[in-house]
């Protein structure tokens, strides 16, 4: 019974099995047209049966020379972290320890968003071990575990395809992309050369101070060091830079609305590079930096540390968190932010202005925590809420959408006011220039020595 | 070469064969179709072929259609209705010619122009009943099993009828006749000594007038009857048929084995921001809000105004399109009094209905379009 049970898996279920070719229908269908232009003239049961016998165990010969699962060696080479939106290699390596060639098409279990097209109708040699390479797309953070690979084999006359299954667990983590911390971190100030926002050293009379240099034409003579000038017999001035050591707070919200589709991925995921961005840009500062994902309940804590090493804690503590079917919890992730950050710092929550805006109850609670922090908010502009505001009404129902479009965005600007007249600033922006946005502001309250 | 499994599949397989053709081959009893004239069954005709054979009659089956001879008695028991009206013509010169053919069935509507109608028996016993039926005055006992009873013309002899009507009829065709009789059970080896079925089958058949008595079978072998499975149709349709099970296993042998693994569709977590407000407008519609729609559309008309212009949000309406002359290109300044003055009415209207709504909703889309 057991033995039937693995048959009939083998045969139609499992993974691993025999299955006729196309080029073998095409072959039995030839067979089938002779014999039926021949049954025309001459018809017997005995010779059809025979015939047909004969045909069938004729090509079932082929299935007898596929190679067994042990004489075909196999490995995969995939890197442990790549990045969303980077593409990446991977090699199959496949071993053949019989003295046949054959021709082998592959399917990986890699889930479906790393996009990819698998390489089919690759030789492989007796004896030899070949690399088959195909190339990924990966479109979804996360872990993944790969695990099983599936092969199909054929001979050179190729009747009969084999399929064998193995397993070769492998877990892969997609991190989010971050081309635009690279970009930072190549060269800060082109990064923000649109917004017009000059990394500044200086501030005459804030910040603390850096180095001794030599004085230039158009320094304030009130900041010469005239100590050090006596020293050198030359002109040496002061440099002052804004003060290290400050901290930074992101709160990253992955409650419902963050779920919502963008051209690129969504609003969590552009987040999530923002905050990565900002990130790079305080701790290349100096600056502490903690990191908070919450939506009901908090999700991730990275605790706040300095230096760039703390950018790979940050990483692998949120690169796998997901948008959540639920409202977030602005004030226990608040109160959170606050328990474990006891100095002032600048608390950026990165999340949607539309749900934030609409519960009312949050401005209590901002009022209270702005005497200690600096708050700011940063948004994903609603392309779908300007294009429904700016389309040509066609019927009753697209005429009331639009209005309750209109209505929403009035309502929004005025809330974003309410809060800036509480010192409370709300930022949108579009997708691709959330993480620029996050970063230039961040620069202009350590230009203005806000924090 | 093979394996150890593959030789032990291979010796079940083969003892499969073997219990297989024991059991196709087994000592069961030789199966006949009914009126068979070798038959010895019950629903043979073995009994009375013998009888005649035995007393001097000169009988014969055949299973080709009758050649043109003369004088001879033709049984036909139980024909199908020949589909072929060739054949049926066939049999119908063959009686002209001179020939009495005795055509036994129990319905035989629409054979040689014969046809029958239903009677009411009582049916439903379960105890075979007989009747008496009638044969030139003289009163025969005998077990009916026909639902149906022939209708006569003028010209037909009725040579056996019962309470319900004609059992057996004779009419005459050209030089020869045909005798119709509705039981061909009673000719069976089952019945055909029972009550008086022998006494009234002599009775209806001609066989002391005929030279040569002959069985029938063409029609139970040649149209049908008695024909294979395997024969009925030509043989490239079986060739079609077995060939095309063998490829339909291959095809879906092909097609149905999975290769990778199994997505779920990602569509089930996509979604979009404008759900809230699809709601609400949906909300809207259906109370026909029409009134609060259309000032929605104004403030934030006054909104874009304001950007635009700088005009405040205090000025009446009047003053805002008016303050606007000149800086419109499509939308004449006569036109934009006209629109001020309307919405000046309209926002001190309670309600609006559909077709205002749609009208203001297209002018202040436009004047928006113009502003931005």
């Amino acid at each position: 019974m057991k033995r039937f049970k693995s048959l009939w898996d083998r045969l139609l279920f499992r993974d691993k099995g025999i299955i006729p070719t196309y080029k073998l229908i095409t072959y039995y269908a030839l067979f089938i047209l002779a014999i039926f232009i021949l049954s025309f003239w001459q018809f017997s049961w005995l010779f059809l049966g025979i015939a047909t016998l004969l045909m069938v165990s004729l090509l079932i010969i082929d299935a007898f020379l596929l190679p067994k699962e042990e004489d075909i060696q196999v490995d995969r080479t995939i890197a442990d972290e790549m990045e969303r939106y980077d593409k990446q290699m991977v090699s199959i390596h496949i071993k053949n320890r019989t003295n046949d060639t054959f021709t082998v098409r592959l399917r990986d279990g890699i889930p479906a968003s790393f996009q990819t097209i698998f390489p089919f109708n690759q030789s492989v040699s007796s004896g030899k071990t070949v690399a088959i390479q195909y190339e990924i797309f990966p479109q979804i953070r996360g872990k993944f575990m790969i695990d099983k690979l599936y092969l199909r084999l054929k001979t050179k006359m190729g009747l009969w395809e084999k399929q064998i299954t193995y397993h070769l667990p492998q877990e892969v983590k997609v991190i989010p992309n971050l081309s635009e911390t690279k970009k930072y971190l190549e060269s800060a100030q082109n990064y923000l050369l649109h917004e017009g926002i000059k990394i500044r050293k200086m501030r005459s009379g804030v910040g603390e101070f850096s180095k001794v240099r030599s004085y230039v034409v158009g320094d304030d003579p009130r900041k010469i060091n005239w100590r050090q000038s006596a020293k050198v017999q030359d002109m040496m001035t002061n440099e002052y830079e804004p003060e290290h050591g400050k901290n930074v707070t992101i709160l990253l919200d992955c409650g419902r609305m963050m779920g919502v589709e963008l051209e690129q991925g969504n609003r969590l995921e552009k987040s999530i590079e923002a905050a990565i961005t900002l990130a790079v840009a305080a701790l290349q500062n100096g600056d502490q930096v903690s990191v908070i994902a919450f939506s009901k309940d908090i999700k991730a804590v990275v605790p706040g540390g300095k230096g760039l090493e703390h950018l790979n804690t940050i990483l692998q503590t949120i690169y796998d968190i997901e948008v959540d079917a639920q409202e977030s919890n602005y004030a226990l992730a608040l109160q959170y932010a606050q328990s474990i950050q006891r100095k002032r710092s600048m608390i950026v929550l990165f999340s949607d202005v539309q749900t934030f805006a609409n519960e009312d109850h949050q401005l209590f609670y901002m009022k209270k925590i702005r005497k200690k922090h600096l708050f700011v908010m940063l948004g994903i502009e609603d392309r779908l809420l300007q294009a429904q505001i700016k389309m040509k009404p066609d019927s009753t129902l697209s005429a009331m959408e639009k209005s309750v479009a209109q209505k929403q965005y009035i309502n929004q600007i005025q809330v974003i006011k309410k809060w800036e007249k509480h010192g409370l600033p709300m930022l949108e922006a579009p997708a691709d220039r959330l993480a620029v946005t996050s970063v230039s502001h961040y620069i202009e309250t350590l230009n203005r020595g806000m924090l | 070469m093979f394996g150890k499994k593959t030789w032990i599949i291979g010796i079940i397989l083969f003892l499969l064969l073997i219990v297989v053709s024991i059991f196709s081959t087994s000592n069961t009893p030789e199966q006949y179709p009914a009126y068979l004239v070798e038959s010895p069954s019950p629903t043979g005709l073995k009994a009375i072929y013998t009888y005649l054979d035995k007393n001097g009659y000169d009988v014969s089956k055949e299973d080709t259609l009758p050649t043109m001879t003369k004088e001879t008695l033709r049984i036909l028991v139980n024909p199908p209705v020949f589909t072929d009206q060739t054949i049926e013509n066939h049999y119908l010169d063959y009686i002209r010619e001179g020939n009495t053919i005795v055509l036994a069935k129990e319905n035989p509507d629409g054979l040689f122009n014969l046809e029958t109608e239903y009677t009411m028996t009582e049916t439903f016993n379960s105890e075979p009943q007989t009747t008496e039926a009638d044969y030139q005055g003289e009163t025969l006992k005998v077990l009916p099993n026909s639902f149906v009873r022939l209708v006569t013309n003028d010209d037909d002899n009725v040579l056996l009828e019962d309470n319900a009507g004609a059992v057996a009829i004779e009419r005459e065709i050209g030089e020869g006749s045909l005798i119709v009789l509705l039981e061909p059970a009673w000719l069976t080896n089952e019945h055909i000594t029972e009550y008086d079925h022998t006494q009234a089958l002599f009775n209806l058949m001609p066989f002391e007038e005929s030279e040569k008595v002959i069985f029938d079978e063409y029609s139970l072998t040649a149209s049908g009857g008695l024909v294979s499975h395997f024969g009925l149709y030509p043989g490239w349709a079986y060739v079609l048929l077995v060939q095309g099970i063998i490829i339909t296993i291959f095809i879906l042998w092909n097609q149905g084995k999975r290769f990778g693994p199994i997505y779920p569709v990602r569509e089930e977590t996509v979604r979009l921001s404008n759900e809230r407000l699809r709601a609400i407008a949906i909300w809207q519609t259906k109370g026909k809000n029409y009134h609060t729609s259309i000032e929605y559309q104004l403030e934030y008309l006054k909104e874009v105004i304001r950007q635009q212009y700088g005009i405040p949000y205090h000025h009446s309406w009047k003053e805002r399109l008016a303050r606007m002359e000149g800086k419109t290109e499509t939308i004449s300044a006569k036109e934009l009094g006209h629109i001020a003055q309307g919405i000046e009415t309209i926002s001190s209207r309670k309600s609006l209905n559909k077709q205002e709504y749609l009208s203001w909703s297209a002018k202040i889309d436009k004047i928006r379009e113009e502003v931005e």
